[in-house]
């Protein structure tokens, strides 16, 4: 199975893209663990993850093609 | 709150739609709103809630107008440069609408003076520049019991939603802390002046805020309240994501009530991981007066100011890891500065072992900081 993840704001500096595809991942806590093997940089980093236009915790259960957006808060005013 | 001959002449375009009519503009007559932040966002908010008619805006915001404002804040023009922003634009929209009454608030929000400041008001707009001052408005307005309707902007993309909202049947719905429970690291933060930003996304952004409150007034249309809107001015894509209530957030808002005024905001938002040393203005000017052997390193790509400090390197950001190795290799003491004080953090980040450098230093507020030293 694979979730396609698009990224906001700064972190879509930290992945050097907008948008990508992730193989293989069972609930939101493995999506985490897979992005920050692939990019370190984003541990850094605050940002909550929803799916399918719905903010969600790390335990929730990831399907087949689920929509995965990650944002941060944005300080600019 | 009846309208007058004049009133009914400037709100007519409101007066004909049913969904707002004379009902809907006296409501918004009676309304009082706390914009805090004049700048980006709270300039289109301002001009658009002065136009619709809210009976009592005030405005927060303790700086001055400034060149590098103006390709966005265009309530604002070169004659204001230096003014208080709040008093500017309260000269300027009172010549848009004279029905209405503004207040300029010239100081800085603060644990001190929020409550009396928000509880003169209905709604709020957070229309900050930085995070220390949203989680202090999201607390308060939870405190006081307040609606706010919060936007924040970066580069080309926008998010938008109307938080601590009750809604008609009596349920409280999300706020800031249910969103982000807790401030980013500053340094993965940037705000416009280190980052940029396209003029119109403010303008956007601030707009919509206006709308929120409009409708939240009026009681029309559907409030965006347990939901964020992210909008990319570059795709024109506008996305809304639905979000919760977090009881446990919400205390975490509550915990330092009714003290609030000795809680600390601006180290509650700034790094607990962070273990850079950082020299302030003061300390860096007695160090040169002493003749201390000090490489300073200016990390600015493009200077808002032309202004530079004495026998400084320049390495902009982007190329200093190309340069590193030609940096650290004496050990003399080594400060990195930019204009705010936040590029150059990102600088530090980057070298290797910045965590075991102890002669490597911050310059704390930049070289803002610096020429208000300068200035004494």
């Amino acid at each position: 199975m694979q979730v396609n993840v698009i990224f906001f704001g700064v972190l879509s500096d930290v992945v050097g893209k907008n948008m990508l595809t992730i193989q293989d991942t069972g609930n939101m806590t493995d999506l985490k663990s897979k992005l920050i093997t692939n990019y370190p940089n984003l541990k850094d980093y605050t940002y909550r993850m929803a799916v399918n236009q719905q903010m969600v915790e790390d335990n929730y259960l990831l399907f087949d093609n689920d929509s995965v957006a990650v944002m941060p808060p944005f300080a600019g005013g | 709150m009846n309208l007058n001959k004049e009133e009914i002449q400037y709100y007519h375009r409101h007066l004909i739609l049913p969904q707002i009519g004379k009902t809907g503009q006296q409501a918004l007559k009676k309304a009082k709103v706390l914009v805090i932040g004049a700048g980006g966002l709270g300039c289109p908010t301002l001009m658009y809630l002065s136009g619709a008619g809210v009976g009592r805006v005030g405005i927060v915001d303790p700086d001055k107008v400034a060149v590098s404002n103006l390709h966005r804040q265009v309530l604002y023009g070169f004659s204001q440069v230096g003014e208080f922003k709040a008093e500017a634009a309260v000269n300027r929209l009172k010549d848009l609408n004279p029905n209405i009454v503004l207040k300029a608030y010239t100081q800085r929000l603060s644990p001190e003076n929020a409550v009396d400041l928000i509880s003169q008001y209905d709604v709020v707009v957070d229309a900050t520049d930085n995070f220390p001052t949203r989680y202090l408005i999201n607390d308060f307005c939870v405190y006081l019991d307040k609606p706010f309707v919060s936007g924040s902007i970066d580069r080309f993309q926008g998010q938008l939603s109307v938080l601590n909202f009750t809604d008609n049947q009596g349920n409280k719905c999300p706020t800031y802390r249910c969103l982000f429970p807790n401030p980013p690291a500053p340094e993965t933060a940037p705000d416009c002046s280190q980052n940029g930003v396209i003029g119109v996304l403010p303008g956007i952004i601030g707009n919509l805020q206006a709308n929120e409150v409009i409708k939240m007034i009026c009681g029309v249309g559907e409030v965006l309240s347990g939901k964020v809107l992210m909008f990319d001015a570059l795709s024109n894509q506008t996305m809304l994501f639905s979000i919760q209530r977090n009881e446990q957030a919400v205390q975490q808002a509550l915990q330092n009530a009714p003290d609030f005024e000795s809680f600390d905001y601006e180290s509650f938002c700034s790094s607990s991981q962070q273990k850079i040393n950082e020299i302030s203005a003061v300390d860096l000017h007695k160090k040169l007066q002493n003749n201390e052997k000090i490489q300073l390193i200016d990390v600015r790509s493009i200077p808002e100011f032309q202004e530079e400090l004495p026998n400084a390197i320049r390495i902009p950001l982007n190329n200093l890891q190309a340069n590193i190795h030609n940096i650290l290799k004496n050990d003399c003491q080594v400060v990195f500065y930019c204009d705010h004080g936040i590029n150059s953090i990102r600088a530090i980040r980057m070298l290797p072992n910045h965590q075991t450098l102890k002669n490597v230093f911050n310059l704390t507020g930049g070289l803002v900081a610096w020429l208000k030293e300068e200035k004494k």
